[in-house]
């Protein structure tokens, strides 16, 4: 998997994401194993090989954890309960007490929490946060003890793009592990490893997922990784992934395995509704301005445009003149099919005050990392575009200013 | 609200007591009574499940009608329909390519119970026309037809069933609701398999009926509980879950067939490719008309040579998968003779054009390069066993 071509990878796509691995049996669809244990050919060595109990191994689960990696582009795949579970697992199998991690300035609300508060206060393990879009600002956070640079692109809500092959570049002379919460590209419109990533996060209960009807993480490597404590980083990702025990049920593995066959084409009507969305925004009286990675007016379009080739996602990101007041008044009248609803990456639309998004941390700092109470975050749904914009006109239109 | 906004928002709206955006699965069997015979409209899920109610609304909406009633399966469906409807000395005008599940229960179970049914090709109107009888209470059509994309002038045969004040009823799976409305053209039936596109995962067995207006609504109603071919709620979920991607499912499943379907046509290993889509398929221009979004993801060809050579090329595919069924993302393929229509008498299936070299594509939604190099393969290996 050293020569990774993303142009290979994506002629291939939507005929992979059709598969049935871990499938043996004569139905089209694979059963759903909805069993905790299995019964044993050999004892001589239970642990061995083979199914043993399903915190350990299930063919739902480990079928999609093969797709997931191949979708990837990397060699191991790993699925868990939550994407929290997945982004935890992972940093406690590769961290220990005194390391250290350089995170973007701002990432998901769950992951900021855990960085800042358990991970210090539990673990011993600190957390520089920095603006990646400019690549030096990597170098002068280095430290000794640095272990991890830890990236989302685009950024959760300022959808900001950080240039994947630049960091790692830098990250990896220093010997830095570089992983990146991938859950707002999808697999299907970014693939990290491709750009010289080490590992891929994604909360799968987003595009992956795709029906707003499962909760679900993934983790995916590149390779075996570094060793650390005389195992490779592969081998202690499973050990922690049943340690821990945040494992993925069947149900919910059978389940995400069959949306995740419809993600070429939700992601292509999400991706185009969204840039549809983002340019009638960018007009609109109402709206102060726009942060959309498919708008040539973004900072970082050229850059977007190289990591991003298929599209560039469906989340759009809003600031109304009115300021807060002027969001919570729009988001309360905003009428279906659009709901005031966290999460995002569902069939569905959905819309929420991108500050609220982080209810433990204080608005002054969430000003000082670009989170502003007059952004509004829109994920956008695979609805008839006129329907979208039609609704979001009626409820904007008393909120132009005199 | 337009199509793909109907499908995921129409009849779904988030959860009144919890605000879930998804719908519940009301996985239940019956509903606490406020007082003896005082409930909330549900009472037993035979009768009706909230879940089902929700898939029934948006099947409605979808079609443009005003009722929909969902089934255990498609023939759920034409059973509950058929009894609702017909009494013993009744007739029926039917297709006479219809789906082998439809022909094998209205001759070999239905005809027991004193109804008779003519089944004559529609693609020339004159043959409906001359079918009827004074005691014919029904023209039941599918649009294309399966497995020989025949298509049938639905207008057309609403005015000759209007003219006798007769109903219409029209099986629209293969065209799905996104690619074809027969209520646009004055049908006051119809049927789904929505096991096909409708779900669209190959996940769920289920059928549909769906009323243009009342007329029908009680004996549906009553019939659909009496009888009991109900969905459990699990399937009317998934079936959901399926309905709000199918209008961009559509789209890529009609796109990969007629690019497909140009392919085979040029190649040298196939004698013919039927597609309603080609400009070579007889009645294209009336495929232009009913069919406002596309031709839909099922081909059907026949390979140079017999039987044999058709075997070789089922064994050959690598992505079509040889089942029965259809309308799933997979490609599926299938030999309509030796499967799907071995319920037809040999004889009949001569006359109808279901020859044994004839092979029957369900067209999915992967990679139309990959589908490509598959079937060119596999015409290939047919080829080098010919000379060989």
């Amino acid at each position: 998997m050293s020569e990774q071509n993303p142009d290979r990878c994506a002629f291939e796509f939507s005929t992979v994401v059709l598969e049935e691995p871990g499938n043996d049996q004569r139905a089209v669809i694979t059963p759903v194993y909805r069993t905790s244990i299995y019964k044993l050919t050999d004892v001589s060595d239970p642990f061995g090989k083979g199914y043993v109990y399903s915190r350990y191994g299930n063919p739902n689960v480990n079928g999609l954890e093969e797709k997931l990696a191949r979708l990837e582009q990397g060699q191991h795949g790993y699925c868990f309960a939550s994407g929290m579970a997945a982004i935890t697992t992972f940093l406690l199998s590769l961290l220990g007490q005194g390391d250290h991690i350089i995170c973007e300035k701002i990432v998901y609300g769950g992951t900021h929490h855990f960085l800042t508060r358990n991970l210090p206060e539990d673990f011993g393990v600190e957390t520089t946060f920095v603006d990646l879009t400019d690549p030096n600002n990597l170098r002068t956070a280095l430290r000794d003890n640095t272990k991890l640079l830890y990236l989302e692109s685009p950024t959760n809500p300022t959808l900001e793009i950080v240039d994947i092959t630049e960091l790692s570049r830098i990250a990896h002379e220093h010997g830095l592990y570089v992983v990146i919460d991938n859950t707002f590209a999808s697999p299907y419109l970014q693939n990290p490893i491709a750009f010289g990533a080490d590992g891929v996060i994604h909360s799968m209960t987003k595009y992956i997922g795709g029906h707003s009807n499962e909760i679900g993480g993934c983790i995916v490597l590149k390779d075996d990784g570094p060793t650390i404590k005389g195992k490779p980083l592969s081998q202690r990702v499973r050990e922690y992934q049943r340690i821990l025990g945040g494992v993925m049920s069947p149900d919910t593995a059978w389940q995400m395995n069959q949306s995740i066959k419809t993600l070429p084409l939700r992601m292509a009507a999400h991706c185009q509704n969204a840039l549809a969305v983002a340019q009638f925004l960018n007009g609109h009286p109402a709206v102060s301005g726009v942060i959309y990675p498919g708008l040539p007016s973004h900072p970082q379009h050229e850059l977007a445009k190289k990591q991003m080739p298929k599209g560039f996602g469906g989340m759009v990101t809003a600031e109304l003149h009115g300021g807060r007041p002027a969001v919570l008044d729009f988001l309360n009248r905003l009428p279906h099919p659009f709901s005031a609803a966290v999460s995002l990456g569902g069939v569905e639309s959905l819309a929420f005050p991108a500050q609220s998004l982080y209810p433990l941390e204080r608005q002054e700092d969430l000003e000082n990392r670009g989170v502003t109470g007059s952004m509004v975050r829109l994920s956008i749904g695979i609805e008839a575009i006129g329907d979208l914009t039609r609704v979001l006109d009626e409820t904007l239109k008393p909120l132009v200013p005199a | 609200m337009k199509f793909n906004t109907r499908a995921i928002h129409s009849h779904q709206e988030p959860d009144p007591v919890t605000g879930a955006v998804i719908t519940p699965i009301y996985q239940t069997s019956t509903f606490v009574q406020e007082d003896a015979g005082v409930h909330k409209g549900y009472d037993y899920s035979r009768s009706g499940n909230p879940t089902r109610t929700v898939l029934e609304g948006v099947l409605a909406a979808l079609e443009g009608g005003r009722h929909g009633f969902c089934f255990a399966s498609g023939l759920g469906a034409l059973t509950t329909l058929c009894m609702a409807l017909f009494k013993p000395g009744d007739h029926l005008v039917v297709g006479d390519d219809v789906y082998g599940g439809t022909f094998r229960f209205l001759t070999k179970v239905y005809e027991k119970y004193g109804v008779t049914v003519d089944f004559v090709d529609m693609t020339d109107l004159a043959n409906i026309k001359k079918a009827i009888r004074p005691e014919t209470k029904m023209i039941y059509l599918e649009t294309p037809t399966n497995p020989l994309l025949k298509l049938v002038d639905i207008d057309g045969a609403v005015s000759i069933a209007k003219e006798h004040n007769i109903p219409t009823c029209v099986d629209n799976t293969f065209a799905s609701p996104y690619l074809q409305n027969p209520f646009d053209f004055g049908v006051d039936i119809i049927l789904h398999s929505t096991t096909k596109y409708i779900g669209g995962h190959s996940d769920v067995v289920g059928g549909a009926l769906i009323l243009r207006d009342d007329t029908h609504r009680d004996a549906i109603k009553f019939h659909q509980n009496s009888i009991g071919a109900t969905p459990d709620p699990f399937a009317s979920w998934l079936t959901l879950r399926g309905v709000k991607t199918l209008g961009i499912r559509m789209e890529t499943h009609s796109k990969n067939a007629l690019h497909l379907a140009r392919f085979l046509e040029a190649h040298a290993g196939v004698q013919d490719v039927i597609y309603p889509g080609l400009p070579s398929h007889p009645q294209h221009a009336l495929a232009q008309k009913q069919m406002k979004n596309g031709y839909g993801g099922m081909i059907t060809l026949r390979i140079k040579g017999g039987e044999a050579e058709a075997r070789k090329f089922l064994k050959s595919v690598k992505y079509f998968a040889l089942a029965e069924s259809l309308g799933g993302v997979e490609s599926l393929i299938e030999h309509p003779a030796l499967m799907t229509h071995l319920s037809v008498d040999r004889a009949v299936r001569e006359q109808l054009g279901i020859t044994d070299n004839l092979v029957r594509l369900s067209v999915g939604i992967e990679d139309v390069e990959d589908l490509q190099a598959d079937l060119e393969n596999a015409l290939k290996a047919v080829n080098s066993k010919a000379l060989a």
